[in-house]
């Protein structure tokens, strides 16, 4: 496996007495060379999720590993290329210049690097903005940027966290197609996302989130039967969820 | 180390680019010219103003670099979570302290330098101008290893403002303590020596003031201002421990740096 969660758990302190679970014991694999899509409503714990994975937060219990490292080994990163939610960088910095802080943290040699920049630059229609400061871009071209900082070094697995969100149908598309080429690669690809056509499109497999908790695991064509598609699976699943388990409070992360 | 200069290098790109650094560099310059001005204004120990104002210049215009900038770039890694960007790459949080550190030393350094100069300029222009005035046993050397002294007091304020960045969740909080903490080293000394030595101060007292003149940078040591202006003598000794002692507290709270940043959750 690439990516192993086991009972993996996620507690927030919320004032003195009060914690929040925002993710529940958790199991999940993911095998390489396979493109799973990760949806669930606001605050279903999918970016706690991704974050635990960077060890940006720490479990509570439960372990993740990523190609049988643990998550917390920041020399596990080498292989992963990362999108957040809402990318930000450096303001005064050009994207030629995130790219290279990118691919030599990632130990790219110097021509490579340059050579593997210039073409994805290239492919996220950039080229013509990479000496200028990342300040002047508009939200989509960060957007691209922060794709093209994920995948400079090449990584065998992509977690990228609502990759499509801020892009236009165009843009939309060239991720989709990327990752389609990544899977063609045999590259491991984790994303979450809110647009269920893009992950019709792209997934083999996927896995439903609510309250921190995995409500479905599996391929497209394993969703329950009589459900019609995956958005009517999608809400069916998280509305009889949420009727199970009325009242508790979402918490996001 | 590759990845501590790595971060390093676009820390400092990002500091050394952004306008405040160039407006605080500018009023730097102004106040040169006014230290010309200024110095024209007395019938002695011209060279003594020239000098007490130009590294005073050199002083704020460093600490106005760290609160305004260094701080800012620091804390904008946590609240517009560029420190994503930084982490998820094969670097290790204590890297990420030491590379913040090395780049924002860096940045203040090459303030320190351009302030330098200018304030070199001044004082040579403002002894050139009445040379009969100079201390009679003026010292660049004297006068250079004080700007030193002085980066390396900035050093100190640097490594706290990281600290108190670190373990806060808002800019503002981590400049207000690391001005209170500042505010307190200049003084801590002065408030030692009157209190601790008097016979009439009670024992709790003493004891602490004692913990705070330990707790606290004495920044006052690093001072040289006096000095460089009379041309008075330095030992070397008491330079050498006094740069120990600086060193040793950057250390120092860089490790606490790197311990407190290792258990905070970025969310």
């Amino acid at each position: 496996m690439t990516i192993e969660i086991c009972k993996l758990t996620k507690k927030y302190r919320r004032g003195l007495r009060r914690i929040c679970l925002a993710v529940d014991a958790l199991d999940l694999d993911i095998k390489k060379g396979e493109v799973f899509g990760f949806l669930g409503p606001n605050g279903a714990g999918k970016s706690t999720v991704i974050k635990l994975l960077l060890d940006f937060i720490r479990p509570s219990s439960g372990t993740a590993r990523i190609n049988g490292t643990a998550a917390g080994d920041p020399t596990v990163r080498r292989v992963v290329g990362y999108l957040p939610e809402n990318p930000f960088f450096y303001d005064h910095l050009t994207a030629e210049e995130i790219l290279a802080f990118g691919g030599r943290a990632a130990r790219m040699d110097k021509k490579h690097l340059s050579k593997c920049s210039d073409a994805l630059l290239e492919r996220l229609k950039l080229s013509h903005a990479k000496k200028q400061r990342l300040r002047t871009y508009s939200k989509g071209m960060v957007q691209r940027t922060g794709l093209a900082l994920a995948l400079i070094h090449d990584p065998e697995i992509c977690i990228l966290d609502e990759p499509m969100s801020g892009l236009d149908p165009l843009g939309r598309r060239m991720v989709a197609d990327l990752i389609i080429d990544m899977r063609k690669n045999g590259k491991t690809v984790f994303f979450s996302s809110h647009i269920l056509s893009d992950i019709e499109r792209v997934c083999d497999r996927i896995g439903i989130l609510n309250r921190g908790r995995l409500l479905y695991c599996g391929g497209m064509k394993d969703l329950p039967a009589g459900t019609g598609g995956l958005e009517e699976a999608f809400v069916k699943l998280i509305e009889n969820d949420e009727g199970a388990n009325g009242g508790q409070h979402l918490v996001t992360g | 180390m590759d990845n501590i200069w790595l971060l390093a290098k676009i820390t400092y790109k990002e500091g050394v680019r952004n306008r405040i650094l160039h407006g605080i560099l500018i009023v730097a310059f102004l106040f040169s010219l006014f230290d010309l001005v200024f110095t024209q204004m007395f019938a002695h120990d011209i060279s003594k103003v020239a000098v007490d104002l130009g590294l005073s210049t050199v002083s704020l215009a460093g600490l106005a670099v760290i609160f305004f900038m260094g701080i800012n770039l620091l804390a904008k890694d946590f609240e517009r979570r560029t420190i994503y960007m930084v982490l998820s790459r094969p670097i290790a949080r204590w890297q990420y302290v030491l590379g913040k550190f090395m780049g924002l030393a860096l940045m203040v350094g090459t303030a320190v330098c351009i302030l330098g100069f200018f304030t070199t300029a001044a004082v040579k222009t403002a002894m050139w101008m009445a040379p009969e005035h100079a201390a009679q046993n003026f010292s660049w050397k004297i006068f250079a290893v004080s700007i030193g002294f002085s980066y390396l007091s900035l050093m100190i304020v640097t490594a706290l403002a990281q600290f108190f960045t670190s373990i806060t969740t808002s800019s503002y909080i981590a400049l207000l303590v690391t001005a209170c903490t500042y505010f307190i080293g200049q003084n801590v000394e002065l408030v030692r020596k009157t209190f601790v030595d008097q016979q009439e101060t009670g024992w709790a007292f003493r004891v602490l003031i004692e913990a705070v003149s330990w707790i606290f940078p004495n920044l006052q040591a690093f001072d040289l201002k006096r000095a460089a202006g009379y041309g008075l003598p330095i030992e070397p000794l008491t330079l050498l421990w006094v740069a120990l002692y600086g060193f040793a507290y950057i250390g120092i709270i860089l490790l606490f740096t790197v311990f407190f940043f290792q258990r905070r959750e970025l969310t």
